[in-house]
């Protein structure tokens, strides 16, 4: 997988400057009408304003979600707008809502739900804690604020469609479901109580006493849905609003629900009102609690959902521990209370409940950390020396757990709140809930008995991970990097922790179709970037590797060959990056601990990694020289036994593998003389697939491209220079790993047999031929011995499966090693094989490859100088074959066939009528079946092998009445035909054969040239077009392709001919002057020759779209123009007015 | 990881910083002193190191780079964005200021679309030393007037004294709270 492109947020930036002033103007031309007054110019609030506008609005401003930042500088003004927009509408006494027009107008909405969503949006993107600032917090908005919920029915009607206009717009949906109920349907949408939820529970900040802004009842104030135990007396008026108002959205499925919570955390935690509200409320959590994890209902009577009114009160309630005065909310019975009624409660889940839902779970993580603070003294005080309390550990406890979750939103949260939790403890305590989490690396870890003492070291240690959690790994891992953040593990445990890091580093898991693991490699990125950052030198060279990793080496060179590893071969783009990143840290801030670290740094380059195939092989070659080349083994060995190598599940990155295992190989033998460590590899790499019922196949294509990739870089390399040497070290491979015989173990069925996908097997033994006989080629020049016979008929017969193949896959290779192999071979032998391969083609079979292979060796048999020009016997042979596939009743060999030609025989630049028929069969093949316009297939290759031919020997397209101009005429034809993919090929094929005649070229193509890539839009490609109808010869040819064209074409196809001929037709004299150029009744002429000639064949592709074609003329009165003389079309429909027939 | 360590950067208002100059400018010396470590043993950077420094709440990772051609690899490629180049002169090398300059605006150039942004800081050091040049020696030898991509200063400075190294930061710091850091 390769990773996005690099540096988007300096793109951003640049660009950023010209949207903000964008975004700036239009806001403001949004909201508000300015009218020249006098002299000075007035706003006025606009009651409704334009979707487009706020569409366009909303778009720019979410293109910065990556990038809020840049965002500030317009800040000021922007949120001047809407906060002033705002509030001027609240001030506008209105006493009903604005009617609507025009109930259906969809292009305008209401100014305060628009305001409401744009306010929104902002906080979306720049985060609710900046846009707060912004928000006025005088006291006497609130009630206006209120007023919102109090009189929705005098802002918003009833039938206003506002809201579902905006949810169009905004992609963010939330189930409305919680809403069905009529008396809740306010007209308000869930964006604007979010965002007004938020800005009361904002001037809840208010220093003075709420009863002092205002202290009347709400007339008419809203009912909540939800059942809200009675209110305690000597609650103020104005406490009994806010909570009313937060109280109908704090079950809501949407956003408002935050709003709502963060309402009800600043009202009860006011100093004037904590004590009616603080306990009334926790009872209120806990009865609800109580219901809601004792209970099997999902929702209550009046249909408030549990577990969006569980999660809104559980939010609020932590928000009322996280920002309540310790004094206020941190007293012992109140904690006790809280933690016996709610959060064992919780901690019980009896109905399941909280297990079902990954936000609740979230929640409660937090919750956990807000509570568990108010457990411990308060920040700067010293922790007491016997330990956190009893609870608190029983929350870690709880957070541990939750790292194993399955979702990873509560992963993070856990992960989060514990190292937070952690910060405020003793550094013993944090040390030891460190090592905790070090030791849960270990569940469901299996080792091999170690008391079997003829393991090898390496293998004594290795650990199976197949049964571990990925989850667990993964929330471990997260959380070791924070902890490491803030250096809470102690010196002495950073060997066990970096065996940790180093681990999850190459963590995955197969699953049936897919492999997991990525997030847990991407959170050791993490973690490795941070040990690398937050320990000095002193601390990371005081302790030595532990097992498996040798005692003499130090913590940060093992950790630079880990990261060397992902950083150039893991499979997934962004943690080659993140490794990379990790890297450059370690090497920078620890000078001189890394073998050649700065060039390493150099090397492994954050770009460089981004694609895959540059990084396991490029990048890999140039990091393995480095350091005593002491990455090498590291980076050959990951692409050959690793999950991340040839092993890889998705056969393009097995092949890139492979390629790695080539270019580190070759550097391993030429540059750091280890050439017994690289046979030794390969005979690893031809263990590794094992054999019979444990037989890997995936495994096996890895391995044999790998192979094969490392003769194939050895060859590149040295064919050139040192032959002598290259033949020797070939040698030495083929003693030393036994390759050449790798076949002979393979049986049969292996290359046949459907469930052992022999297309891939195929596809890599071709691969590894044709680099075992150019190695054979090469060793035989040198004076060595060639292969034994039967060792090369063996290959024979691996080829030869190969080329029974169809797949896409095998073509190219399968068809390019029998070609290399027929080098190999003697005459005799190579007749013979041809002979074998013409009597499977003419098999009724399908043989592609066998035709396709037959192209290929045709160059084999060319006669030599002396024996003159012409062709040998086996050529004539050859084509006398490819003629017999031309006919043959499967589409795919007519197809074949042509490429046979396109490939093998016009590049000698032979051809005659014969085959020069074939080719023009193949470009009026129309023949369909149950997959469609399969003709196309051979029509498009007869295309290619016209080329081909072009290339070698120009067409002759002058001389009247020969197969080639008929060829060239048809391809005409085809450059006007219905389908997009055959008439961009006809195009490019009439544009080279006709690139030097001056009539073409500068007369009907006018100068334009290939370049202007006119085909790009339909229009102007008909219009370029239509004018070879200018040219005589060509004209029925054409006219009857464009018939299909215009007749039955896509629609925009259509469209488009139609238009283009209309226009050239309508600018033709009605009847020939004596200069002898193209009139409209040539054309009609040529009409009814085309028609009359495909109804006396029958045929119905072409009668049926010129009739419609003529339709057309007739409705646009082209043909009228033909009155003034004798054409007329009446005499071929006698007995009608022709225009009735026609429609 | 790279998104995690994105907003890990703005919360705990972390900077980029790279400390850029010809060899033997005194980057080195520079950061040991802020750093409050000995300056007297000093060699060339073969490379190039990085060290936090806190200030005033902010966390500056700098990234002292050798001064040498070859290592100018370093200033590139790093997933974060570059915040603020320090520019650090040898005020007592008349000799090299021209080649300075070359090096500088050939940077400013040539890194355009990774320094965007970016302000510029130059440190002419070594004033300690008598007959150094003078600030406007420098700002016209290096034709600093000329360069309008990027906000800049000159500060006169001595690694060895410490002299004006707090004032540098400083600047580099209130920079950024206007541009980074605003809300
Ligand atoms: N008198 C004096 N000498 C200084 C000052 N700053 C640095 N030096 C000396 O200049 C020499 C070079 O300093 P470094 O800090 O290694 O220079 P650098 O810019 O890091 O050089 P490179 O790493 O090669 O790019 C050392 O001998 C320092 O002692 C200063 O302010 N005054
Ligand atoms: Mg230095």
């Amino acid at each position: 997988m390769d990773a996005v492109p690099e540096d988007r947020d300096v793109k951003a930036l640049k660009h950023s400057t010209r949207l903000l002033e964008d975004i700036n103007k239009r806001l403001s031309r949004l909201l508000w009408d300015t009218k020249q007054d006098g002299k000075e110019p007035r706003r006025t609030l606009r009651a409704r304003v334009n979707v487009h506008d706020y569409h366009k609005i909303i778009h720019l401003l979410e293109s910065f979600q990556e990038f809020p930042q840049l965002l500030d500088p317009i800040l000021v003004e922007c949120m001047g707008n809407l906060t002033s927009g705002f509030s001027a509408y609240l001030l506008t006494g209105r006493d009903e809502a604005e009617t609507v027009s025009d109930l259906e107008d969809r292009s305008a909405v209401n100014i305060i739900a628009a305001l409401g969503q744009l306010l929104y949006v902002w906080m979306k993107v720049r985060g609710p804690k900046v846009v707060l600032r912004f928000l006025y917090n005088d006291p006497k908005w609130l009630e206006p604020m209120l007023g919102v919920f109090e009189n929705s029915d005098k802002l918003i009607d009833q039938s206003d469609q506002s809201a579902d206009v905006l949810n169009d717009v905004i992609e963010e949906k939330v189930e409305t479901s919680s809403y069905s109920k009529k008396t809740e349907r306010s007209g308000l949408s869930w964006h604007l109580r979010y965002v007004t939820l938020i800005w009361i529970s904002h001037i809840l900040y208010t220093p003075f006493d709420l009863i002092t802004i205002a202290d009347e009842a709400a007339s008419s104030p809203p009912v909540p849905l939800v059942k809200v135990p009675p209110m305690p007396d000597g609650i103020s008026a104005i406490a009994r609003r806010v909570l009313t108002v937060a109280c109908c959205s704090i079950h809501s499925a949407g956003k408002d629900r935050e709003g709502a919570s963060a309402a009800i955390v600043r009202l009860v935690v006011r100093k004037d009102v904590y004590h009616y509200l603080l306990d009334w409320f926790i009872d209120w959590v806990s009865t609800t609690v109580a219901i809601c994890v004792n209970g099997n209902e999902k929702e209550d009577e009046n249909g408030v959902v549990y577990v969006y009114l569980l999660m809104g009160l559980l939010s609020a309630l932590s928000g009322i521990f996280a920002s309540g005065e310790r004094s206020i909310v941190g007293g012992p019975e109140l904690l006790a209370n809280v933690y016996e009624t709610i959060v064992r409660e919780l901690y019980a889940d009896a109905s399941g409940l909280i297990a079902q839902n990954a936000m609740l779970r979230k929640t409660l993580c937090k919750l956990l950390r807000n509570l568990a603070y108010l457990y411990l003294p308060p920040p700067g005080k010293s922790e007491p020396q016997d330990g956190p309390p009893e609870q608190v550990e029983e929350m870690i406890d709880q957070l541990l757990r939750f790292l194993d979750d399955r979702d990873s939103l509560v992963r993070y949260a856990a992960s989060k709140s514990l190292s937070l939790i952690a910060l405020r403890l003793a550094a013993a305590d944090r040390s030891q809930i460190f090592e905790a989490v070090i030791e849960m690396y270990d569940t469901d870890v299996l080792y091999p008995n170690r008391a079997l003492t003829k393991l090898e070291p390496k293998k004594r240690y290795k650990k199976d991970l197949s049964q571990v959690s990925v989850h667990l790994w993964h929330g471990l891992t997260l959380t070791v990097a924070t902890f490491l953040r803030f250096h809470a593990a102690t010196v002495s445990m950073l060997p066990k922790v970096l065996d940790c890091i180093v681990t999850a580093l190459v963590f995955e898991q197969r699953k049936a179709t897919f492999a997991t693991g990525g997030n847990v490699r991407d959170a050791a990125c993490y973690a490795a970037w941070s040990l690398a950052r937050n320990y000095k030198t002193e601390e990371m060279m005081a302790e030595r590797c532990i097992a498996p990793y040798p005692d003499t080496m130090t913590l940060p060179q093992l950790l630079a060959q880990e990261l060397v590893n992902a950083a150039c071969l893991d499979p997934i783009g962004n943690i080659r990056r993140g490794a990379s990143a990790a890297l450059q840290e370690l090497v920078g801030r620890h000078p001189n601990m890394i073998q050649d670290g700065i060039s390493l740094v150099q090397a492994i380059d954050y770009s460089a990694v981004a694609l895959r195939s540059r990084a396991s092989t490029d990048v890999a070659s140039k990091a393995a020289v480095l350091g005593d080349a002491c990455y090498w083994d590291g980076l050959i060995n990951g692409l050959i036994d690793e999950w991340r190598g040839i092993g890889l599940q998705d056969s393009a990155g097995r092949i890139i593998a492979a390629k790695g295992i080539g270019s580190l190989a070759k550097i391993g033998i030429l540059e750091l003389n280890r050439r017994d460590e690289v046979w030794k590899i390969s005979r690893n790499i031809i263990k590794r697939y094992g054999v019979g019922p444990t037989l890997d196949i995936d495994v096996r294509h890895g391995s044999w491209y790998a192979l094969a990739d490392i003769i194939f870089s050895l060859i590149n390399e040295l064919e050139g220079k040192e032959p002598k040497l290259l033949a020797d070290i070939l040698a030495e491979m083929k003693d030393k790993t036994g390759v050449f015989g790798i076949f002979d173990s393979v049986k049969p069925r292996d290359f046949v047999h459907p469930v052992l996908k022999p297309e891939m097997t195929c596809e890599a033994a071709a691969y590894l031929i044709t680099a075992l006989s150019d190695a054979a080629k090469i060793m035989c020049a040198q004076g060595r011995p060639d292969l034994p016979i039967p060792l090369l008929r063996r290959y024979l017969c691996v080829i030869d499966s190969a080329l029974e193949r169809w797949e896409e896959n095998v073509t190219t290779v399968a068809v390019y090693a029998a070609e290399r192999f027929f080098l190999h071979m003697n005459d005799r032998y190579r007749a013979e094989i041809v002979k074998l391969w013409l009597g499977k083609s003419r098999a009724r079979t399908r043989r592609i490859l066998v035709v396709k292979a037959l192209g290929a060796v045709f160059r084999f048999f060319n006669l030599s100088k002396e024996e003159g020009t012409g062709l040998s016997m086996m050529q004539q042979d050859i084509i006398d074959g490819i003629l017999v596939v031309s006919r043959s009743p499967h589409i795919e060999m007519r197809v074949a066939a042509m490429s046979a030609l396109a490939d093998g025989i016009f590049p000698q630049g032979f051809v005659n009528d014969q085959i020069l028929q074939a080719v023009y069969r193949s470009l009026i093949d129309y023949s369909i079946d149950s997959r469609g316009d399969v003709g196309s297939w051979a029509r498009i290759e007869a295309i290619r092998a016209v080329l081909s031919l072009q290339a070698t020997r120009p067409i002759d397209i002058s001389t009247p009445d020969t197969t080639q101009i008929r060829i060239f005429h048809k391809i005409i034809a085809l450059s006007a035909e219905k389908l997009d993919r055959v008439r961009l090929k006809a195009c490019d094929a009439v544009w080279k054969i006709t690139a030097q005649e001056k009539d073409w070229a500068g007369g009907i193509f006018q100068g334009i040239t290939q370049e202007s890539s006119f085909w790009v839009n339909w229009d102007e490609y008909f219009e370029t077009m239509v004018r070879i109808l200018s040219h005589k010869p060509a004209m029925q040819a054409f006219l009857e392709g464009y018939a299909t064209s215009a007749g039955a074409g896509s629609d925009s196809v259509m469209r488009s001919s139609t238009r283009a001929i209309q226009k050239y037709l309508s600018g033709l004299p009605a009847y020939p002057g004596t200069d002898g150029t193209v009139a409209l009744s040539d054309i009609a002429n040529c009409w009814i020759k085309i028609v009359g000639d495909a109804v006396a064949s029958g045929d119905d592709r072409i009668v049926v779209p010129s009739l419609a074609m003529l339709g057309n003329w007739f409705e646009s009165h082209l043909i009228e123009r033909l009155e003034a003389g004798p054409f007329r079309f009446a005499d071929i429909f006698p007995g009608a007015p022709s225009s009735r027939i026609i429609n | 990881m790279l998104s995690i360590l994105r907003k890990a950067r703005l919360k705990d208002k972390e900077m980029r910083i790279l400390m850029l100059g010809l060899d033997n400018a005194g980057k080195t010396t520079i950061v040991k002193q802020i750093m409050k470590e000995d300056v007297s043993t000093v060699s060339p950077t073969l490379g190039f190191i990085i060290k936090t420094i806190e200030y005033e709440g902010y966390k500056l990772n700098i990234w002292d780079v050798g001064g040498q051609k070859t290592l100018r690899s370093y200033w590139r490629n790093y997933f974060e964005k570059t915040d603020a180049l320090i520019w650090v002169v040898d005020a007592t090398d008349r000799f090299r200021l021209d080649d300075c300059k070359e090096e500088l605006h050939g940077l400013l150039l040539e890194e355009a679309s990774r320094l965007v942004g970016a302000s510029l800081l130059v440190f002419a050091n070594k004033t300690d030393v008598n007959g150094c040049m003078s600030t406007e020696e420098i700002k016209d030898g290096l034709k600093l007037d000329e360069i309008v991509s990027h906000k800049w200063t000159i500060l006169r400075c001595s690694a060895m004294t410490g002299e004006n190294l707090g004032e540098g930061l400083e600047w580099v710091v209130t920079d950024a709270k206007e541009r980074l850091f605003l809300y």
